[in-house]
């Protein structure tokens, strides 16, 4: 009887520890960190860009997400901004030329494509003289602006509140140097990039 | 519905509970988001703990027979509890967050609630949660076997199930070796040396989980050299050790992007370990507990069924 109580004791001690430590209850709050690219296609015969794109696979991506990690909606604690990139993905053909970008690109929302703004457009980034060739290998981070970011931190929220939002991106310059022209085109495309964390409570995925 | 919950219960006991499912496929997620530095402060408590669980109740009495057979099955019960300083790190914000911050964001055994800290123009960075857990505890089966000129082989191997088939069964496996010092000590020396002396090392391999490209998430290996000694009083036997011993983990996963795979190697600063311990023997069973003085401390207790050869 003594015995059995000597060998059962370390048992107990085990179990006793043991049973605090349901791992069902480990969940915590998971920090998914996730990017929206855009490209961005220029073909300019003059010193003045004004172009745009549409940026509507945040929800897409936000589903993708909430899948992955068995979450809904409901489980989100956050969504906001981090950062915004660019990077020059095709750069001009023509590479004795520096080519030089002076503008901002703007961001606006329209849900709808046949619809009115909703918000915006405000300036996103402000980049006084970008050049060309040293913006295609890594990516840039772009100054912010903190009305163009309002907009996306809106948009973002409107997601975890189940919206679809719509951005759209317009880029705008009336200073590239040196100038381009019919014989001289500019032709290059170009990546913006908008990171973005969504923080996810696994404890209610339980 | 009881069996199972009793099964549950002791499977919970016996197992590495802390990396049963759904933890170990969380833990992906939660060092995702983290790069370099900040991914080795974040697990860097779990790292000592695990190294000095996985270290500990190697041993509990240094009598190894010159010769005959000597052997015993062991399971083993080690802890950590974590102290607060445990629970923080200084983290620094990352993916060109504007203007670069640290700040004291969670640990893995940290509190579970994300940290945030604001940056230029609206923006916000956020730090994972952790687990909050107070303590890391495991158990572990090994067998001991021997004696061939005093020496003893032991062994440790456990595959755990973690009751989901889409996390890898974490497995532990370990060899090591232990000689007496003892026997080759003149009796009228020994005398007046009191205590049996025994020199052993020992190497293990822990692996878990599985990473985005279908290798292991985590690989742990630990080496421990030591001196130990003991003293047997009919029943009782106090024992002691010092050892010296190195771990490193290799952590593989992916970051932002599918190219963006990040390997970890972190490796513990804490290499020397005093342990104190005692061993009740009764016939063929032998209960012990131990405390182990290191970077962190950590306790085990076991329980031995031996067959040890008369002396």
């Amino acid at each position: 009887m003594r015995v059995a109580k000597i060998v059962m004791l370390p048992v107990v001690c085990m179990l006793i520890f043991a049973s605090g430590c349901v791992y069902d209850e480990l969940a915590s709050e998971v920090v998914v960190t996730e990017k929206v690219v855009v490209q961005f296609k220029e073909h300019r015969v003059s010193p003045d860009i004004n172009s745009a794109v549409v940026c509507d696979r945040f929800r897409q991506r936000l589903l993708g997400i909430l899948d992955d990690h068995g979450a809904t909606l409901d489980d989100i604690v956050s969504i906001t901004m981090v950062s915004g990139q660019y990077k020059v993905a095709k750069p001009a053909k023509d590479k004795s030329i520096d080519w030089t970008v002076a503008g901002d690109v703007t961001v606006a929302r329209q849900d709808d494509p046949s619809g009115p703004v909703t918000e915006g457009p405000e300036t996103f980034v402000n980049f006084t003289t970008q050049p060309l060739q040293p913006a295609k290998s890594t990516p840039i981070y772009a100054d912010l602006n903190s009305a163009g970011v309002t907009v996306i931190n809106n948009a973002l929220e409107d997601l975890r509140n189940g919206g679809d939002p719509r951005l759209v991106l317009n880029m705008g310059s009336d200073n590239i140097t040196p100038a381009p022209s019919p014989s001289n085109p500019l032709d290059f495309s170009w990546l913006a990039m908008v990171t973005f964390q969504v923080v996810i409570d696994m404890d209610k995925t339980e | 519905m009881a069996s199972a919950a009793l099964l549950r219960r002791i499977g919970c006991a016996a197992l590495f509970l802390f990396l049963a499912s759904p933890v170990s496929a969380q833990l992906e997620d939660q060092l995702s988001s983290y790069t370099g530095r900040n991914a080795s402060g974040y697990l860097e408590p779990l790292v000592d703990a695990f190294a000095a669980d996985l270290n500990a109740g190697l041993y509990h009495s240094a009598h190894i027979s010159r010769g005959g057979l000597q052997a015993s099955i062991e399971i083993l019960f080690m802890s950590v509890f974590f102290t607060d300083e445990d629970r923080t790190f200084t983290a620094t914000t990352e993916g060109g967050f504007q203007p670069p911050q640290q700040t004291y964001a969670p640990t893995v055994v940290g509190a579970k609630k994300a940290v945030y800290v604001d940056g230029v123009a609206g923006t916000k960075f956020a730090f994972p949660g952790g687990f909050d857990l107070n303590s890391f505890s495991f158990a572990v089966p090994q067998l001991r076997v021997g004696s061939l000129y005093g020496t003893e082989a032991l062994i440790r191997f456990g595959l755990y199930y973690t009751g989901n088939a889409d996390v890898e069964t974490p497995m532990l496996y370990g060899f090591g070796l232990r000689h007496s010092v003892s026997q080759y000590i003149r009796q009228h020396v020994s005398d007046r040396f009191p205590v049996r002396l025994a020199v052993g090392a020992f190497w293990q391999r822990f692996s878990m989980g599985e990473n985005e490209r279908g290798d292991d998430l985590l690989v742990a290996d630990a080496l421990s050299v030591g001196l130990h000694m003991s003293k047997r009083f009919t029943r009782l036997e106090p024992y002691a050790g010092v050892s010296y011993e190195t771990f490193s983990t290799e952590v593989s996963y992916l970051g932002e992007s599918p190219d963006d795979e990040i390997n970890l190697t972190l490796e513990s600063e804490d290499h020397v370990r005093l342990t104190l311990g005692l061993s009740y023997n009764i016939a063929f069973v032998v209960a012990h507990g131990e405390y182990n003085i290191g970077g962190q401390n950590a306790f085990a207790l076991g329980l031995a069924l031996q067959h040890r050869p008369s002396e």
